[in-house]
């Protein structure tokens, strides 16, 4: 059974009115980079998850899910 | 909020960009170089302006890549540079693949035509050759594979 990683980064964004560059300067990496996790086209480091989670303040798994792919 | 301070690793990209053009640029410099062996002469007066051309513009992006990093990206934010969690890191990890393959290949497909037919270039035409074709894989798998245009101001302000 394959595995996708989902995430909420977006929902997030928009509850802290947050734009995608402001939460690439919050947590040190690039606009690209945000955007790239959030449409699902780039897998983040543990490291760049936990951040991202840290900055919302909520555990990592509130943000990132992994979904069953039939 | 509306701040769009541009943040270290967005300059970070920006300079890896600058760096990718530099190594285009070099790459078409080599394939210059290696068609010198297959023009008649009165071609190569032609070819010789477009080097220097070529040249000319490897200078000015190379500086305009030493530039943004030691005017744009402070010694303090330096260390993002060598951040390997980013997605140009990643993108540039995965060109450097697809570039190492393609040459083996290249290297190959040359050592079997010169051992099979004698060949009628000296080594500096393939020597020129190879590194024309291994940064310019390089180089435009990087473009492709991390896209030269960022995606819309759209998804940057849609929240």
């Amino acid at each position: 059974m394959n595995v996708k990683l989902e995430n909420r980064i977006h929902v997030f964004r928009a509850e802290h009115r947050l734009s995608q560059s402001e939460l690439a300067n919050h947590i040190g990496v690039s606009r690209k980079t945000i955007s790239t996790i959030e449409i699902g086209k780039f897998i983040p480091s543990t490291m760049i998850a936990l951040k991202i989670a840290r900055y919302f303040q909520v555990p990592v798994e509130e943000i990132f899910t992994l979904k069953d792919i039939e | 909020m509306s701040n769009h301070k541009t943040s270290s690793a967005d300059k970070v990209d920006t300079y890896r960009r600058l760096i990718f053009l530099t190594m285009l640029l070099l790459s078409l410099i080599f394939a210059v170089k290696t068609g010198f062996y297959l023009v008649e002469n009165e071609v190569k007066s032609i070819l010789e302006i477009i080097a220097k051309g070529l040249f000319a513009s490897f200078v000015i992006v190379l500086l305009a890549a030493i530039f943004v990093k030691w005017r744009y990206i402070l010694p303090g934010e330096r260390s993002v540079l060598s951040d390997t969690d980013s997605y140009s890191y990643q993108k540039m990890n995965e060109a450097c693949k697809v570039s190492w393959i393609l040459t083996l290949l290249l290297l190959a497909f040359i050592t079997t035509m010169t051992t099979k037919l004698s060949s009628a270039f000296p080594t500096e035409f393939y020597l020129n050759l190879t590194l024309f074709f291994m940064m310019a894989v390089f180089s435009i798998s990087f473009f492709i594979l991390f896209q030269w245009q960022n995606e819309g101001e759209s998804s940057n302000t849609d929240v």
